[in-house]
C-alpha cells in the first residue's frame, strides 16, 4: 500500500524570491486573498487573483507541484459547476435552456456556480504557493512574533510532522497485516490499522510528556527558536501592498454590493449545456475511476 | 521508616486539568488526534472504504480529554488541513466542533456512552448535528458540492425537484451517518487499547465487534434513504 504518495502538498525546498519572502507577509496575502474571494462575485477579480497566483509558481519554481497539488479541484469543481445549472442556488424564476434526460438545465446558476469556483480555485493556488514556498518552522517563529501562544504552534509544527510518520506507520503496519493473511482493504482492515498506529502513537507522546515536563514546557519566559526568520524592508513593503491593495478591493466589492457583473455577461445556451456535459462527465469519470480502483484487486 | 517516591504521583504544584492528565501530556494527545483525523480520511481511501473517518481523533479526544479539547482538536484539523491543501477547508472546523461537542458532553454528562445502543444513539445524534451544520456550508461555500459520490446523489435528488438545500441535507446525512457511526465505534475500540490512566475515569461501554455495528449501520442508511427519497418525491410532486 502506498501511503506515501498521499499527501502531495508539501513544502519544495528552492530559493527563489518567493521562497525569501518572509512568512507573514506571505500569510497577510493568503488572509486576503481568502477575505476577498468570499466579498467580491465578480469573476474578472475572481480569475485575475487566480491567474497572479498560478503566475507566482514559474517564479518559485514549483508548477508541477502546484499542478498537482490543484488536481483535487477536479471532482469538486466539475460537480458545483454541473450542480449549479441543474439547480442554481439564486432566486426563482430560472430560466431553462436545455434538457437532458430527466434534468432541466438553467442558464441562471452558470454565473454563481463560476464565482463559487473561482473562490476556491484563487484562495487554493496563493494557499498552495505560500505552503509550497514556506519552512513549516518559519511559519510558527513568525506566529510567535504575532504573540500566536506557542502552545499552540507548537501543537501544529507537531500535528505537520506527525502525518507523515503515521502514513509511513499505516503502510508498515496493512503490509505485516497482510503477511499475515489478514485482508488489506474493507471494514475488516479498518480495526487493525487504526488500533496499532494510534496506540503506538499514544505510548510514544507519553515519553514525549515526560521529556517535555522535564525541559520546563508552560514555564514563563522568552521562548527561543532555532530557525531565525528577520523581516527585510523588502517583506514590509510586499506585506503592506497585499493588506492595501486586497483590503482595499474587498471594502470596494462590499461597497458594490458584492460588486456581481452577471448581467454584463451572457452565457449562450449552447455554452451552458456544453459546460454541463463536460462537468459532468468529467464528475462521473472521476467517481467511476474511483470505483474501479475500489473494486481493482 | 521513609518511602520512596511515586515516579508516577503527580507533584505538589505539578499542573494537571480536571481528568488528573498532565497539560504537558494533553498538548502532545491534541496533535496526534488531530493528524489521525487528518490520515484517517487518507487511510479511510487506501482501505478503500465508502466513507471518510476523519473525525475519529476528535471523538477519542472529546470522550477522554473532554469536549472543549476534543473542539479544539477540531479547530486544529481544520487548520492544518488549510496548510496542507488550502483554505477551503476551514468552515468545515463548525462541524467538527459540534461533533466534539457532542461526543464529548454526551459521553461525560448525559452518559450515552454506558451501553452499546446509548453509544450507537449518541453516533446517530452527532451525525444528525454535523449534518445539520455541513449542509449550509456546503451550500454557501461550494455550491452543494463536495466532490465524491455523494454528489450524484444530491443531483438526483435534485432531478426529482427538491430544493438545492435539501438535496444536499438528504446526500449528506446518509453519508455521514455511515461516516460517524464507523468512525464512533472505532473511537471506542481505540480508547479501549488506551492506558489505562487516560480513561479511568470515564464512563464508556467495552468496544464491541465491528461486524454487528456495520449491519446496524447498513439498516440505519437504508430506512433513512427511504425516508429522504420518500420526501424528495413528495416536494418534487408539490413544486
Amino acid at each position: 500500500m502506498s501511503m506515501q504518495a498521499a499527501l502531495p502538498v508539501a513544502m519544495i525546498p528552492g530559493n527563489s524570491i518567493i521562497h525569501r519572502i518572509n512568512p507573514i507577509a506571505k500569510l497577510v496575502w493568503v488572509v486576503g486573498y481568502v477575505v476577498l474571494a468570499f466579498s467580491t462575485q465578480n469573476i474578472v477579480v475572481l480569475y485575475s487573483m487566480a491567474l497572479f497566483a498560478l503566475l507566482l509558481a514559474p517564479i518559485a519554481g514549483i508548477t508541477k507541484p502546484l499542478l498537482k497539488g490543484a488536481l483535487i479541484l477536479v471532482p469538486v469543481g466539475s460537480s458545483l459547476l454541473a450542480l449549479q445549472i441543474i439547480a442554481p442556488a439564486v432566486e426563482r424564476p430560472w430560466t431553462p435552456v436545455g434538457e437532458i434526460g430527466p434534468l432541466t438545465l438553467y442558464g441562471d446558476g452558470i454565473y454563481y456556480g463560476f464565482v463559487l469556483l473561482g473562490r476556491i480555485v484563487a484562495s487554493l493556488l496563493l494557499a498552495l504557493v505560500m505552503v509550497m514556498t514556506t519552512h513549516p518552522s518559519d511559519l510558527f517563529t513568525s506566529l510567535s512574533k504575532l504573540k500566536v501562544p506557542y502552545t499552540l504552534n507548537f501543537m501544529l509544527a507537531m500535528t505537520l510532522q506527525l502525518i507523515p510518520v503515521f502514513q509511513r506507520e499505516v503502510g508498515i503496519i496493512m503490509s505485516a497485516q497482510k503477511s499475515r493473511g489478514m485482508k488489506g482493504k474493507g471494514f475488516s482492515a479498518v480495526l487493525p490499522s487504526f488500533v496499532p498506529v494510534f496506540v503506538g502513537a499514544i505510548e510514544r507522546v507519553q515519553q514525549l510528556s515526560i521529556s517535555l515536563e522535564s525541559r520546563g514546557f508552560g514555564s514563563n519566559g522568552i521562548k527561543t527558536s532555532y530557525r531565525q526568520v528577520r523581516g527585510r524592508p523588502s517583506d514590509w513593503v510586499i506585506g503592506i501592498v497585499g493588506a492595501l491593495a486586497l483590503g482595499g478591493l474587498s471594502a470596494y466589492s462590499i461597497w458594490r454590493g458584492t460588486w456581481n457583473i452577471s448581467s454584463d455577461i451572457v452565457f449562450s445556451p449552447l455554452f451552458v449545456v456544453v459546460t454541463f456535459v463536460i462537468s459532468a462527465t468529467l464528475f462521473f469519470g472521476v467517481v467511476l475511476f474511483a470505483v474501479f480502483l475500489s473494486l481493482k484487486k | 521508616m521513609t518511602t520512596a517516591p511515586v515516579a508516577s504521583a503527580p507533584k505538589k504544584g505539578s499542573r494537571l486539568n480536571r481528568n488528573n492528565i498532565p497539560t504537558t501530556l494533553i498538548v502532545t494527545l491534541i496533535p496526534v488526534c488531530v493528524a489521525l483525523n487528518i490520515v484517517g480520511g487518507y487511510i479511510a481511501s487506501a482501505l478503500r472504504l465508502p466513507v471518510y473517518l476523519d473525525m475519529i481523533g476528535t471523538a477519542i479526544s472529546a470522550i477522554v480529554l473532554g469536549p472543549w479539547w476534543g473542539a479544539l482538536v477540531g479547530v486544529l484539523t481544520n487548520g492544518g488541513s488549510a496548510l496542507i491543501s488550502g483554505p477551503v477547508s476551514l468552515p468545515f472546523a463548525l462541524v467538527n466542533i459540534v461533533g466534539a461537542l457532542i461526543w464529548g458532553y454526551g459521553v461525560r454528562s448525559w452518559k450515552l456512552g454506558r451501553t452499546i445502543p446509548r453509544f450507537f444513539l449518541l453516533n446517530v445524534i452527532v451525525a444528525v448535528a454535523c449534518t445539520i451544520v455541513a449542509a449550509p456550508i456546503i451550500v454557501l461555500v461550494f455550491g452543494g458540492a463536495t466532490g465524491n459520490g455523494a454528489d450524484a446523489l444530491t443531483g438526483t435528488f435534485l432531478a426529482v425537484g427538491q430544493n438545492l438545500v435539501g438535496s444536499v441535507f438528504s446526500s449528506n446525512i446518509l453519508t455521514s451517518l455511515a461516516d460517524k457511526i464507523i468512525g464512533g465505534f472505532v473511537a471506542l475500540a481505540i480508547i479501549e487499547a488506551l492506558p489505562k490512566s487516560l480513561t479511568a475515569d470515564i464512563d464508556i461501554v467495552k468496544a464491541t465487534p465491528l461486524k454487528g455495528i456495520l449491519l446496524a449501520v447498513a439498516g440505519v442508511v437504508v430506512g433513512v434513504l427511504i425516508i429522504v427519497v420518500f420526501l424528495a418525491i413528495n416536494a418534487g410532486a408539490s413544486a
